[in-house]
This record gives C-alpha cells, sequence and structure tokens, in this order.
C-alpha cells in the first residue's frame, strides 16, 4: 500500500476509510505508476491536486477509470477533496518510485503551489517532498565523477591464418569498448566542465555585481525591475539542472545591492513589469506550456492576449486559483520567476 | 453498437467489465445488437423513461437539517476541507451550550470575529437544541436540554472569512457527556473512539463553577485529565490534534468570591496539564462564559478567541517538515552560500 495514503486521506475522513478501500486505491495508483501516462497526466494530477482548474476533458475520464477500474464503488462524483488527495498520492509516488521527467514535475508542483494560502493547501508534505528531491538532485548532479582509470586492455597478440578470425573479433571488441569508455569520459568531463564553467559563472555575477543585460552596475539597475532582471540573469547561469537548492541565497545576495528595493510586489504588478520586459528576456514569457501551473508567466500571457486591458484579471484568477492582488515579499517573487524560467527551460 | 445488459456494468463508460472478464469472453456484452437483442433493449425502454419521470417529478433530496451521523458526516468532509472539533468533556459541563452560543453569535450579529455564516446542514437541530432557551419555550430559565446518549452526531456549521472570502467547513460533535464519563480510565473504550485520531481540536471543558466548590474540585479535575489521558494512552489522541481546555461557566465562577485560592487552584491545574501533556502537544486555555446570567459578562465571553482558532489551525498544519539538510555531497562551496536578503538581516 502506498505508505501515506492512510494518513493523507485522513482530512477527508471523519469515518475511517477502511483498508479494502485504501488498497483498492494503491492498487489504482501503482497501476497509473505503471502504467503509460504521459507528463501531461501528471501535470494535471499536480492542476487537480492544488485545485486549480483542469481544462483537459479527457484526462478526468482517465482518472475516474483507473481507480474505478480497481474499485467499482470508486464513483464519477466522487468528492473533489477526495480527488485532489488521490492526486496528491499519485504525484508523491512518482517521486519515490521514478526519475522520469521528475524535475519538472518537481517544479510544476512549486511554480503551482505558489500564491495559494495554508487553507488551500493540502497534505503539504508532498509539495515538501518535492522541495526534498529537486534539493537531492540538485547536489547528485553535481557530483564530479572521478575519471576512471580502467580503460579497456588490449591483448596484443600477432595472429595467425588460424587465429585471424578470433584476433579479428578482439579487435572489433576492443574498439567498440574503447568507444563506449570515450563516450563516458566525454560525458563525465562535460558534466565536470558544466559545473565549473556554472560554479564560475555565479561566483562572477554574484561578486562583480554587474547586470549583463543592462550592461551596467546591478546597484544602478531599475529598483521595480531588477527582481526580474536578476533572476532571469541567474537562470542564465545555471548549467546543470536542478539549480542549486540555495538559489534564493544568490538572488538575495544580489537584490541587497539594489537601493529603493520596493518591499513587496503583487502578482498585478509582477505580471505588468514583466510585460515590459518580454523582449528583453527574449521571448521566454510568451511560452504558456505549462499554463495555470506558471503563474506568472500564465498572467503575462494573458495580459498579452487582453493587450494590457484589466479584463485579464478574471480569466487569471479563475484558472490558477489566485488573486492578482495576492502579494509577497520581493525575494519570493524573484525566486518564484526564476523557478517558472527553470521549468520553462528544462526540454 | 457496443452494450452490455449486465445490471450495475458500466462498460460503455469504463471500458471495463465489471466482473473483470475480457470483453471477448462476457456473455452480457455484445459490440453489436442482433434483431433480439434489439427487441429487448426496445422492451426495456419503456421502463427507463418511468424512471425518467419520477426523476423529474420535481422531488428533490434536501437535507434534514438534523445531527449528522457519522456515515453521513463522510459526505461533507470528504468534498471540502472541514475541521473537526471534539467537544468533550463530563455531563453538564455545557458542550451543547457553547456550541449553541456561536450559533446565536452568527445568527444575531453581521459578523462574528471578521467570518460570516456560510451555512450549516444541521440547522434544524441547532433550532431544536437552543428552543429551551428561547423565550418561545416559556421556560422560567434560559436552558439546554440534555444530548441523548447514544453513538456520536455531529453539527455542521461553514463560515466564511470576509477578507479572503474563504469558506471553512466546521464540523462539531455532540456527544453525550456519559461517553466520556466511559472513557475516562478506560483505555480500551478509548481504543474504539477512532474519532479523536482525526479531531484537528479536541476542546475539553473543565466546568469552572464545580471547581470552586471543595467537593467537587478534585474530582472536576481529575476527570477532565482522565479523559485526555486515557485516550493519548489509548494512542487515538495524536500530537496533530491541538488540545484546548475551557473553564466553562467562567461568569459564575468569577462571583464565587475567594478568588485567589480558586485562582491558584486553576493555576495548579493548568501546570499540572502543561507538565503531564505539554511537551507532546500543543494545550491552550480559555475562560469562556457562553451564555451568562449576569451582566458581568457578555454573551459568548471567550469563544472571540477560541473560535478563530478552531478555523484557521488544522491537523494539516504540522504535516509538512523538510527533511533534515544532509551534509552536501559534492562539497563545493557555492552550493552552501547562505546569503540572508536584507528583511531577514
Amino acid at each position: 500500500m502506498t505508505p501515506n495514503l492512510p494518513q493523507w486521506y485522513r482530512i477527508a475522513a471523519i469515518e475511517n476509510i477502511n483498508e479494502d478501500t485504501l488498497e483498492k486505491r494503491s492498487l489504482a495508483i501503482e497501476a497509473i505508476i505503471n502504467g503509460e501516462s504521459d507528463e501531461d497526466f501528471y501535470f494535471n494530477c499536480v492542476r487537480l491536486y492544488l485545485g486549480k482548474k483542469i481544462s483537459d476533458r479527457e484526462f478526468t475520464k482517465q482518472f475516474f477509470t483507473a481507480f474505478n477500474g480497481k474499485d467499482a464503488l470508486y464513483l464519477e462524483d466522487t468528492p473533489l477533496l477526495e480527488t485532489r488527495i488521490l492526486a496528491g498520492a499519485i504525484i508523491a509516488q512518482w517521486f519515490s518510485d521514478t526519475v522520469e521527467f521528475g524535475d519538472k514535475l518537481a517544479y510544476t508542483l512549486l511554480c503551482g503551489s505558489f500564491g495559494l494560502s495554508d487553507v488551500e493547501l493540502i497534505n503539504k508534505d508532498i509539495i515538501t517532498s518535492a522541495q526534498n528531491y529537486l534539493r537531492d538532485r540538485a547536489e547528485q548532479e553535481r557530483i564530479s565523477t572521478p575519471v576512471t582509470a580502467k580503460i579497456p586492455t588490449w591483448k596484443d597478440e600477432t595472429p595467425t591464418v588460424e587465429t585471424m578470425g578470433t584476433y579479428m573479433k578482439s579487435v572489433a571488441t576492443y574498439v567498440k569498448n574503447m568507444a563506449v569508455y570515450n563516450d563516458k569520459q566525454l560525458k563525465i568531463s562535460q558534466k565536470r566542465i558544466d559545473r565549473l564553467q556554472e560554479e564560475s559563472d555565479i561566483h562572477w555575477w554574484l561578486f562583480r555585481s554587474f547586470s549583463n543585460i543592462h550592461g551596467m552596475p546591478i546597484a544602478e539597475l531599475p529598483s521595480d525591475s531588477a527582481p526580474f532582471v536578476l533572476a532571469y540573469e541567474l537562470i542564465k547561469l545555471i548549467a546543470i539542472v536542478p539549480a542549486p537548492g540555495n538559489t534564493n541565497s544568490f538572488l538575495n545576495k544580489s537584490l541587497k545591492e539594489i537601493t529603493n528595493l520596493p518591499l513587496n510586489y503583487t502578482v498585478k504588478q509582477a505580471a505588468e513589469i514583466l510585460f515590459t520586459l518580454k523582449t528583453e528576456f527574449e521571448d521566454i514569457l510568451k511560452n504558456d506550456k505549462f499554463g495555470n501551473l506558471t503563474p506568472l508567466t500564465y498572467a503575462v500571457c494573458q495580459l498579452t492576449e487582453a493587450n494590457g486591458d484589466d479584463a485579464w484579471l478574471a480569466i487569471f484568477k479563475l484558472n490558477s486559483k489566485i488573486d492578482a492582488d495576492f502579494t509577497c515579499s520581493t525575494q519570493e517573487m524573484a525566486l518564484q520567476l526564476f523557478n517558472e524560467l527553470m521549468l520553462l527551460s528544462i526540454q | 453498437m457496443a452494450y452490455c445488459n449486465e445490471e450495475g456494468c458500466q462498460v460503455l463508460t469504463t471500458g471495463k467489465c465489471v466482473n473483470d472478464l475480457v470483453l471477448s469472453e462476457c456473455p452480457h456484452y455484445k459490440e453489436s445488437a442482433d434483431e433480439d437483442d434489439i427487441d429487448e433493449l426496445e422492451n426495456e425502454q419503456p421502463n427507463d423513461l418511468v424512471d425518467n419521470e419520477q426523476l423529474s417529478s420535481g422531488m428533490i433530496d434536501v437535507y434534514s437539517g438534523k445531527a449528522l451521523r457519522l456515515n453521513e458526516v463522510n459526505r461533507i468532509s470528504t468534498s471540502a476541507i472541514s475541521r473537526l472539533i471534539i467537544l468533550a468533556g463530563m455531563p453538564d459541563a455545557g458542550k451543547t451550550t457553547l456550541l449553541l452560543s456561536l450559533m446565536h453569535l452568527f445568527q444575531t450579529k453581521p459578523e462574528f470575529q471578521n467570518y460570516i455564516f456560510a451555512g450549516s446542514e444541521t440547522l434544524l437541530d441547532f433550532e431544536e437544541k437552543a428552543h429551551p432557551s428561547k423565550a418561545e419555550s416559556e421556560n422560567v430559565e434560559e436552558n439546554t436540554g440534555r444530548t441523548p446518549i447514544g453513538p456520536p452526531t455531529f453539527l455542521h456549521l461553514a463560515v466564511n472569512n470576509k477578507t479572503s472570502n474563504h469558506s471553512t467547513n466546521l464540523i462539531f460533535t455532540d456527544v453525550s457527556g456519559e461517553l466520556f464519563n466511559a472513557l475516562k480510565d478506560n483505555t480500551e473504550q478509548c481504543k474504539n473512539f477512532t474519532l479523536a485520531e482525526r479531531a484537528d481540536h479536541f476542546v475539553i471543558l473543565f466546568d469552572a463553577d464545580r471547581i470552586t466548590t471543595l467537593k467537587d474540585r478534585a474530582i472536576a479535575k481529575t476527570s477532565g485529565i482522565s479523559i485526555i489521558k486515557s485516550l493519548i494512552q489509548a494512542g487515538t489522541l495524536k500530537p496533530h490534534t491541538r488540545i484546548q481546555i475551557i473553564f466553562s461557566r467562567w461568569d459564575l465562577y468569577i462571583q464565587k468570591g475567594k478568588q485567589k485560592s480558586h485562582d491558584e487552584y486553576i493555576d495548579l491545574l493548568k501546570t499540572d496539564l502543561r507538565a503531564q501533556i505539554g511537551s507532546k502537544f500543543e494545550i491552550e486555555f480559555f475562560e469562556v462564559s457562553a451564555r451568562p446570567k449576569s451582566n458581568l459578562l457578555t454573551f459568548g465571553h471567550g469563544l472571540e478567541k477560541v473560535f478563530p482558532m478552531w478555523v484557521t489551525q488544522s491537523i494539516l498544519d504540522k504535516q509538512a517538515t523538510i527533511s533534515e539538510k544532509q551534509e552536501p555531497v559534492s562539497g563545493r562551496q557555492y552550493l552552501q552560500y547562505q546569503f540572508k536578503d536584507s528583511n531577514n538581516g
């Protein structure tokens, strides 16, 4: 059985859910994980878990079929909170069983939960597990594997006419092994170079305190747009996915340089500033691939579509479940943009 | 056109046979209906039409308005985030009165602590329980009837935060004091009281009026503590549940005289409780006078402090814990930089 399922179900069940039902739900979750559901199914699970609007009608059908297949008593009109719990359980199980597109899934969870209040979020340990997952993966990806000294050996024996066949086979095997070895070495070296490149770039950026986009010292950046410019500049320096777990620390260091930095931003203010920065950001904010899971990007897209008219606010709230007046600290806003850009940059 | 004549089978919508059979082997499933089957289907149609007629005859299920049973309350809890508040205490401690006063505050004020009334599925029960305390009952004294002994029932109240416009369901237990009398010192009984595992708040009422009488105060103290301790020992009351100790009938307490000695006794009780369970449980104390008999205190005195906690705090608060930061495996210095933002100093 999914280990934490009884604990996650607790919030929904005044009367304890019986073990048989939980077992069937667990089997359905396992079947989904081992099945052939695509990325979009899991992204929709994130939306369902966070209580955001899902526009894909097929997903609802697919979700229902998966659970009803294991338990005929699982009905189509199963209440929302229960389905949210199950969607959360699917995501958590994915992190523990699989690594495929795990980075994307973890980032969608982090980005999507932005702006939601504590009373709206359920089973927050699932979001925490996504944070832990990214932190651990970021460290794992930055480990430099030592270059192995064990190269394929070549036993050179002068062939005779009788042993020529065997000799040629051993030559072929050697060449094949050597190619694999070289390929591996190349990847290890490239990873090491990437990490060193990232490390030196971040160091240079942090301690030189110079904005590459604006071509001026960070301290002289316009204070309103500085958090967003810095988030974008930092994303350009990240060579390995996921980003280091202490990214917020890098942003804080640079933000400290800005004089008259606003204390807070609303989502609306942030969207309007980003709207003006679109071209400087090489149109990355036009990418609406993740929709309401990347609220800032989604807000910019809605604002663009509405041609700057405030009509976008209602649609934004309806779909993202976040009020455009939602306010958070400058640091949080910069980190949110960073995370969204990170998610958008993952292939 | 595919069809299945097995009762309850949803193969056409789910693609899955109710009997778990491969579709080609299922005797009830047909890919295309032959003439006989079509005849059968056509014969069945009038029955379906009758059902539809019955459905469209204007009959709508409505809530009975009575207290909810355990099997009914899950309907609310599975549809939206709800807070379960267990009101515990010995008989006549004022559990139901507390609840009725809270409801009365919502009925008579435009808002209470920035919350407005957002509905209840048990309005009739609230009204029935409140009746003996109202003028229409022609009772000489305001009164609350005794909660009948029996399985736990629940009262529902939904409130809406005026600022965030967010609604929360509050589900209160309506359990007779006799049940809690049976629970104290009986770990076996406590193990069956599984409701406590889900409780967001466990509210135990101490009758402050009884605490001021030398004869009863020892019993009033030990019985309350025993309920909590027995539930903790049975493992049904878990640390994610917040415990609130309410000293009820505070209006009678403050009029008793010899205040200093009573205050000392209550302080002793608080210290005792903190020492026994305070290390594992979040425990808070409140003085409440739900329906004061004098004008010394306002109606629902003390509820303004405890009520917001019921709405805002839940068992979910203690779920998220970021795993301990382990030693960085890569050991790279730049991955360990911790620059704090200027607001945090």
